[in-house]
């Protein structure tokens, strides 16, 4: 019983601090319920208000996942490791990215659908996820592209600085469209 | 004639409501990155999205095609990533990701076809 005790706030430490090499991409929209008010203070020096509509993108499935991880806090078993990784991702990258999928699930759905040809053609639930992140990573990496043309251009002393222009957009749209 | 005019105003309906979801994380990402974007920025950008998942759809349909079936799977949306080795890397941490949640999830969902990384097709 008294290592028990001790155990956690050994097993505390690493759970939450060493700068692991994070082997997953941004995965902000996967923030539980759970670590919601864990990532809300982070995010909320950069987002004071989330927009409500957010709540509908989190995934209930994987909130019982983050309650596994706490109760296993003190007990060994292989899950626990995977949820420390998780946890881990969770509070490094939500200061990076925000909690918001550029296109929803539902939306991206219809709008595979319309586009689709032949009107049997059907996605499946996980394929559908996937490319999800697939545009989000287009959306995220358009944007990224035209900060930095932006900031290109203000060194060049072109007009209203900080606002990204269309012309910013023009000039990467070529190269983003070839890599995607 | 109707339906043309249906699917066209369908279209409409769908390019505003992606419009409004643009302009919302364009928004959330302005203020992370201490920047702004004009309106005509993010107009610009859903028409860029828009038809960047027009094409997408049309992959992904004659991908599965190919395959000889008519659900898209993970497979052929990996297959998006073909050209790009970095968002193959990020395609691939996302699929193991949900792999492994569905793994852990309640009943094992057998998908075990499916979860193939790619070649090794499982035959019966």
């Amino acid at each position: 019983m008294p290592p028990k005790a001790a155990n956690p706030q050994k097993r505390k430490g690493p759970a939450f601090k060493p700068p692991r090499p994070v082997n997953a991409p941004p995965e902000a929209k996967k923030t539980t319920a759970a670590t919601a008010s864990r990532s809300a203070q982070s995010s909320k020096q950069a987002a004071p208000s989330r927009p409500a509509f957010e709540t509908t993108m989190i995934i209930s499935s994987s909130d019982d996942e983050n309650g596994d991880a706490f109760s296993n806090d003190d007990v060994e078993n292989g899950v626990d490791e995977l949820m420390e990784d998780a946890s881990d991702r969770e509070e490094s990258e939500t200061f990076l990215t925000s909690q918001l999928n550029p296109v929803p699930e539902n939306l991206l759905a219809r709008l595979l659908y319309h586009g689709f040809e032949d009107k049997d053609t059907v996605i499946q639930k996980g394929a559908l996820e996937l490319t999800a992140k697939y545009m989000d990573t287009f959306v995220r990496e358009a944007i990224a592209r035209a900060a930095d043309e932006r900031k290109d251009a203000r060194k060049g002393g072109g007009h209203m600085d900080g606002y990204l222009q269309v012309e910013d957009l023009e000039k990467l749209a070529p190269q983003l469209v070839l890599d995607f | 004639m109707t339906t043309d005019a249906a699917t066209e105003k369908q279209e409409e309906e769908l390019k505003a409501a992606l419009w409004y979801a643009i302009g919302k994380y364009v928004d959330e990402e302005s203020l992370n990155r201490n920047l702004n974007a004009t309106p005509h920025f993010i107009a610009s950008l859903t028409e860029l999205v828009y038809t960047q998942i027009a094409n997408t759809s049309r992959d992904l349909e004659s991908f599965a095609k190919h395959a000889g079936r008519r659900a898209v799977n993970t497979d052929d949306v990996m297959l998006l990533s073909r050209r790009n080795e970095g968002l193959e890397t990020v395609m691939r941490e996302k699929l193991d990701e949900m792999k492994a949640r569905e793994g852990r999830g309640p009943g094992k969902a057998a998908r075990g076809k499916a979860s193939g990384k790619g070649k090794g097709k499982a035959r019966p």
